[in-house]
C-alpha cells in the first residue's frame, strides 16, 4: 500500500513538471505572438488618425449599453463620461435593473430625464420594461428602467432598444477615453464583413485622477491590492488576450467593453441570462454559430488602453470577482463541452477551449495540488532537498518572468505610467506578485472550480465597489 | 538529467529576467531624454505655430531646415500639421515642400517599410498634395493592404479627379471579393469627390451586379445632388430590393417633391425594406399629399414599416400628427392605433390633449378608453391580433395583404406604459 502512494506522489510529481512546462511552453508562445501582434498594432497606430477624415455616414451608428444594477454612486459622472466620446454617430442607452438604491432618481435629476411612453419590441425575450426616460437637451441619451432580472437580460434589453447596427457593453463603474470608440471600430470599418466583435483592454483606475467621469491623469494606486491588479491586468490583456487574438481563438472579451455587430448577436439569440459570465458565454456561443453556419469571422482584440475600471480594494471582494470569473468559465466551457477537440469547430474546438479548460480553468487546480503533493513528496524523502528547492526556485522564477515580459511590453508600447518611479515600482510587484498573491487567487479559482463541481448553488456575487471619487486621487485604504 | 534540464532552465530564466529588468529601466531612461529633447526642439519652433496660425509668411525657412527623422524635424513637422487647421495653411503646405518633408513621404512610399509606406500615404493625404497623386494611384495596386487603405484614404482628401476611375474599378472588384479593401472607406473617398464624381458612378448605375448598384446609389445619396434624381427614380424599378430601397433613400435624401408619385407606389413594394425607405423618404419630403397612403401605411404587416410610416406623418408637420391623433381615435385597428399614440407621445403631443379627450368624451364616442388595448402585459401579438375586427379586404399589396404575422419568432410587442396602469 505503502509503494503503491510512494509510486502514485512520483506519478503525480511526473505529471505535474509535464504540465507545468506544457503550460508555460503555450504562455511563452502567447508571449511572442502578442509582441509580434502589439508590434504591429503599435505601428499601424499613428495612422490611425484618418478614421477622423472618413466620411461620417461610413462610420456605423454605434449604441453604447451600460446596465446598471445599484450603481448611485458612479452612475451620473460614468453616464456624463460617455457623451463626450469622439465618434460621429452614438447613442447611449442605461438600463437599470430594478435598482434598490437610488441610481435612476439620481440618473432622473442628473440628467433631467422626462418619462416617456414607447412601445417596446422584444425581438430577445426579456424581463419587464418599467419606462423610458429621455431630455431633448442630451438626445444621445435614453434610460430605460427594468424589473432585476440580471445584467445580462439588462443588456438585452439594451439590445432591443438599440437603433444602431453596432452595440458595445460598457459596465456603470468604467471609465471610457475620449477615443474608446473610435479605436474599437477601427478593425470594424477596415473589414466590416469580416469582424464580427472587437473587445478593448481594460486597465486598473484606482489611484488615478478622475475628474468629471474623464480620467485626467494615470497614477499608481498606494494601496498593494491595487498594485498586484494593475501587474495582473498588465499580463493578462497585454500578452494572454493579445496572443490569443492573433490565433482568432479570443474566447473572453471583456464585457466592460467590448462592442459586437448587433445582428450576430440577434442571430444567436442575445445574452444568455442564467450564465454567471455573459461576456464569454456569448463569445464561445458566437465562435459555435458563425463556425457551424461557415462564415468567415473575427473577435479581434484591440490593445489599446481606453477603458478603465476600479478594481476591488479589499481581499473579500477581490475573492468573489475572481471566484465569479472562474465559475464563469468553468460554466461556459461545461456548456460547450461538445466543442471541445471537436475539428468541426477548427481551431477553437481544437486549441481555444482545450487551453481555457486544461490551463485557466484546471490550472490553478494543478497548482495548488502540486505545491501540496511536491511537499509531501519531500516530507516522504521522494524528491531531495535539491530538487525541491530547485523545483520552487523555477517555478517562482518563471513567474516573475512573464509578470517582467508583460511590463516590458507596457514600456515598449503604451508607458501609461509617466515617471520612472512608476516603473519601478510596477517591476517591485510584479515580483511581489509571485510570493502569495497568485498562490491565494489559485487557492480561490480552485475553491470555486469545487463549487461548481460539487455545490448547486451558483448564484451571481455581488462585487461592491466604492467609486470614483471627483476630481480627487481615486485611493481608498484597504 | 532532470536537474540538469532544471538548472538549466533557471538559468535562462535569471537572463531574461535581468534583461527585461535591464530592458525596462533602459527603455524608460532612454525615452524620458528623448522626449525631453524633442520638448526643447519644440519650444524652440513654437514661434512656427504662432506665425501660422496668424497666417504671417516664414522667412526664417533655414532655421526650419533639419535631418529627416531627427528631434527638431519631428518638432516642426508636427507644427506644420497643426499648421493646417489655421489660417497659414497654404503656408504650411509651402513648408512641407520646401523644407523636403513632401519629397521625404514620397520617398517612403517607395522605399519604406509597409508601415511606412502607409504613413507617408496618410501624410500627403493630410496635406493634400497634388504632386502625390500618381503616386497614391500606383500604390492602389500594391500589396501592401495598409499602403492601398490610405492611399485610397488620401486620394479621396486630395480630391484629383483623375483618381476616380480607379478607385470605382477597385470598388467594383472589392465588392466582387476580387480586392481585399474596405468597402467603407472606399465609399468615403468618392463621397469626398462630391458632385465631381457623379458622371463615372451614374454610368455604373447599369452595371450587372446589384452590389455595385446599391453601393454606387448609397454614394449618389450622400452626394445629394439633384442631378441624380430621375436615376435615383428610375432605380425605384430595378429588380433587386436591395437597389430599390437605396433609392428610395435617395430621393428622401434630395427632397423633391416629384418623386412623391414614384415613393408613394413603392410604398407597395413587396420587400419591407423598400417600404421603410419610401415611407421614411416621404416623411423627409414633407408634403402633405402622402398623407392618406401613409395612414393606410400604419396597418402595414411590418413594425418596422409602421413606426417608419408614423414617424414620417409626425415629420411632415401639425397635419401630420392631427392625422395620428385621428388614427388614434377612429381607428380599430390596434396596432395602427399603437402605432399612432406612440408617434404622438414621443412628440409630446399625446399628453397635451389626453385631459381634452378624456372631458370631451371623444374617445368614449368611438367605443374606446384613453389605455383601451395599448400594450396589456403579456398580451403576445398574435393572441391580439384576433381581437382586431376591421375588415380590410384582400388588397394585394405587401402593405395590406397580411397584416399581423409576418414577424420574428417569439417577438413580443408591449407598451412601457402598461407597467403605469
Amino acid at each position: 500500500m505503502e509503494i503503491l502512494s510512494l509510486k502514485l506522489i512520483t506519478w503525480f510529481n511526473h505529471l505535474v513538471l509535464a504540465y507545468y512546462f506544457a503550460a508555460n511552453g503555450i504562455y511563452l508562445l502567447l508571449l511572442v505572438l502578442a509582441a509580434a501582434f502589439i508590434a504591429t498594432h503599435l505601428s499601424r497606430l499613428e495612422y490611425g488618425r484618418y478614421q477622423n477624415s472618413i466620411h461620417p455616414s461610413v462610420a456605423p451608428p454605434v449604441s453604447l449599453i451600460m446596465a446598471a444594477f445599484n450603481e448611485e454612486t458612479n452612475i451620473v459622472e460614468s453616464v456624463r463620461s460617455l457623451q463626450h466620446l469622439g465618434y460621429p454617430d452614438y447613442e447611449v442607452i442605461v438600463v437599470n435593473d430594478g435598482s434598490t438604491d437610488s441610481t435612476l432618481q439620481r440618473l432622473m435629476d442628473g440628467f433631467s430625464l422626462k418619462r416617456v411612453n414607447v412601445i417596446y419590441r422584444d425581438a430577445i425575450s426579456t424581463g419587464r420594461v418599467r419606462g423610458f426616460y429621455v431630455n431633448p437637451d442630451f438626445p444621445k441619451l435614453i434610460v430605460v428602467d427594468k424589473d432585476h432580472g440580471g445584467k445580462a437580460d439588462s443588456l438585452n434589453v439594451g439590445i432591443n432598444v438599440s437603433r444602431a447596427p453596432y452595440f458595445c457593453s460598457v459596465d456603470a463603474d468604467s471609465i471610457l477615453e475620449d477615443s474608446a470608440i473610435t479605436r474599437l471600430m477601427r478593425p470594424i470599418i477596415e473589414e466590416p464583413e469580416l469582424v464580427k466583435a472587437t473587445g478593448g483592454i481594460v486597465r486598473v483606475a484606482n489611484g488615478s485622477v478622475v475628474k468629471g467621469g474623464r480620467l485626467v491623469r494615470v497614477e499608481l494606486p498606494r494601496d498593494s491590492l491595487s498594485m498586484l491588479q494593475i501587474v495582473e491586468y498588465i499580463r493578462s490583456f497585454l500578452f494572454g488576450r493579445a496572443g490569443l487574438s492573433q490565433l482568432n481563438s479570443l474566447l473572453i472579451i471583456s464585457g466592460t467593453f467590448s462592442m459586437f455587430h448587433k445582428k450576430t448577436v440577434q442571430a444567436v439569440g442575445g445574452y444568455m441570462s442564467n450564465t454567471v459570465t455573459e461576456d464569454m458565454e456569448l463569445v464561445v456561443r458566437l465562435h459555435k454559430y458563425l463556425r457551424e453556419k461557415k462564415i468567415k469571422y473575427r473577435i479581434n482584440f484591440v490593445p489599446d488602453p481606453i477603458c478603465w475600471t476600479e478594481a476591488p480594494r479589499d481581499l473579500r471582494m477581490l475573492k468573489r470577482q475572481r471566484s465569479r470569473w472562474h465559475l464563469g468559465l468553468a460554466e461556459s466551457i461545461y456548456i460547450y463541452r461538445k466543442m471541445l477537440f471537436n475539428p468541426r469547430y477548427g481551431r477553437i474546438g481544437l486549441f481555444a477551449l482545450p487551453y481555457q479548460l486544461m490551463i485557466e480553468l484546471l490550472g490553478p487546480g494543478v497548482e495548488i495540488t502540486g505545491y501540496f503533493v511536491v511537499s509531501l513528496s519531500f516530507f516522504f524523502g521522494i524528491v531531495d532537498k535539491y530538487f525541491f528547492l530547485l523545483f520552487i526556485i523555477m517555478a517562482v522564477l518563471i513567474g516573475i518572468f512573464f509578470s517582467m515580459a508583460a511590463i516590458l511590453l507596457e514600456e515598449l508600447s503604451y508607458r501609461r505610467y509617466r515617471g520612472l518611479k512608476d516603473v519601478l515600482k510596477l517591476l517591485f510587484f510584479g515580483v511581489v506578485e509571485n510570493f502569495g498573491y497568485r498562490q491565494l487567487l489559485a487557492l480561490w479559482r480552485t475553491q470555486a472550480l469545487f463549487k461548481f463541481l460539487f455545490s448547486k448553488k451558483k448564484k451571481w456575487e455581488f462585487v461592491k465597489k466604492s467609486g470614483f471619487t471627483n476630481e480627487e486621487r481615486n485611493d481608498r485604504a484597504v | 538529467m532532470t536537474y540538469l534540464l532544471i538548472q538549466l532552465i533557471i538559468w535562462a530564466v535569471s537572463v531574461l529576467i535581468l534583461t527585461a529588468l535591464v530592458a525596462v529601466v533602459a527603455r524608460r531612461i532612454f525615452m524620458g531624454r528623448k522626449y525631453a529633447i524633442l520638448d526643447r526642439e519644440k519650444e524652440r519652433h513654437s514661434g512656427l505655430l504662432i506665425a501660422l496660425s496668424s497666417g504671417a509668411k516664414i522667412e526664417s525657412e533655414k532655421a526650419l531646415t533639419a535631418r529627416p527623422g531627427s528631434p527638431s524635424w519631428s518638432a516642426v513637422e508636427e507644427f506644420l500639421f497643426k499648421g493646417l487647421d489655421t489660417p497659414g495653411r497654404e503656408e504650411a503646405i509651402r513648408l512641407f515642400d520646401e523644407l523636403g518633408y513632401t519629397r521625404h513621404y514620397l520617398e517612403r512610399i517607395r522605399k519604406g517599410n509597409r508601415w511606412d509606406q502607409a504613413l507617408a500615404a496618410e501624410k500627403l493625404g493630410r496635406i493634400r498634395c497634388q504632386r502625390a497623386v500618381p503616386h497614391l494611384i500606383e500604390a492602389l495596386s500594391s500589396a501592401n493592404k495598409d499602403l492601398k487603405l490610405m492611399a485610397i484614404n488620401s486620394l479621396g482628401s486630395i480630391g484629383d479627379e483623375a483618381a476616380i476611375p480607379h478607385l470605382i474599378s477597385i470598388l467594383k472588384r472589392s465588392l466582387k471579393d476580387e480586392e481585399e479593401v474596405s468597402t467603407r472607406v472606399l465609399k468615403s473617398a468618392l463621397i469626398s469627390f462630391g458632385p465631381a464624381v457623379l458622371r463615372d458612378l451614374l454610368s455604373e448605375l447599369d452595371n450587372d451586379d446589384w452590389r455595385v448598384r446599391a453601393t454606387v446609389l448609397e454614394i449618389l445619396c450622400e452626394i445629394n445632388d439633384m442631378a441624380a434624381l430621375s436615376e435615383f427614380t428610375r432605380k425605384l424599378r430595378d429588380d433587386e430590393q436591395e437597389v430599390r430601397a437605396k433609392a428610395a433613400k435617395g430621393l428622401g435624401r434630395l427632397g423633391s417633391p416629384d418623386a412623391i408619385p414614384a415613393l408613394l407606389h413603392s410604398l407597395d413594394d413587396q420587400d419591407w425594406v423598400v417600404r421603410l425607405h419610401s415611407a421614411r423618404a416621404l416623411g423627409l419630403i414633407g408634403d402633405e399629399k402622402a398623407l392618406r397612403a401613409l395612414k393606410e401605411t400604419l396597418c402595414d404587416r411590418n413594425w418596422q414599416v409602421r413606426a417608419a410610416a408614423s414617424e414620417a406623418m409626425a415629420g411632415i408637420g401639425a397635419s401630420g400628427c392631427l392625422e395620428l391623433l385621428r388614427v388614434y381615435i377612429e381607428e380599430s385597428d390596434q396596432y395602427a392605433r399603437e402605432q399612432a399614440l406612440d408617434e404622438l407621445l414621443r412628440a409630446d403631443i399625446y399628453s397635451r390633449v389626453a385631459g381634452l379627450l378624456e372631458r370631451e368624451d371623444i374617445l368614449k364616442d368611438h367605443g374606446k378608453t384613453a389605455d383601451m388595448g395599448i400594450g396589456e402585459e403579456g398580451q403576445t401579438l398574435s393572441s391580439r391580433s384576433q381581437a382586431c375586427s376591421r375588415p380590410w379586404g384582400q388588397i394585394s399589396s405587401g402593405r395590406r395583404s397580411h397584416r399581423y404575422p409576418a414577424r420574428g419568432p417569439g417577438t413580443k410587442m408591449r407598451s412601457s406604459r402598461s407597467a403605469n396602469h
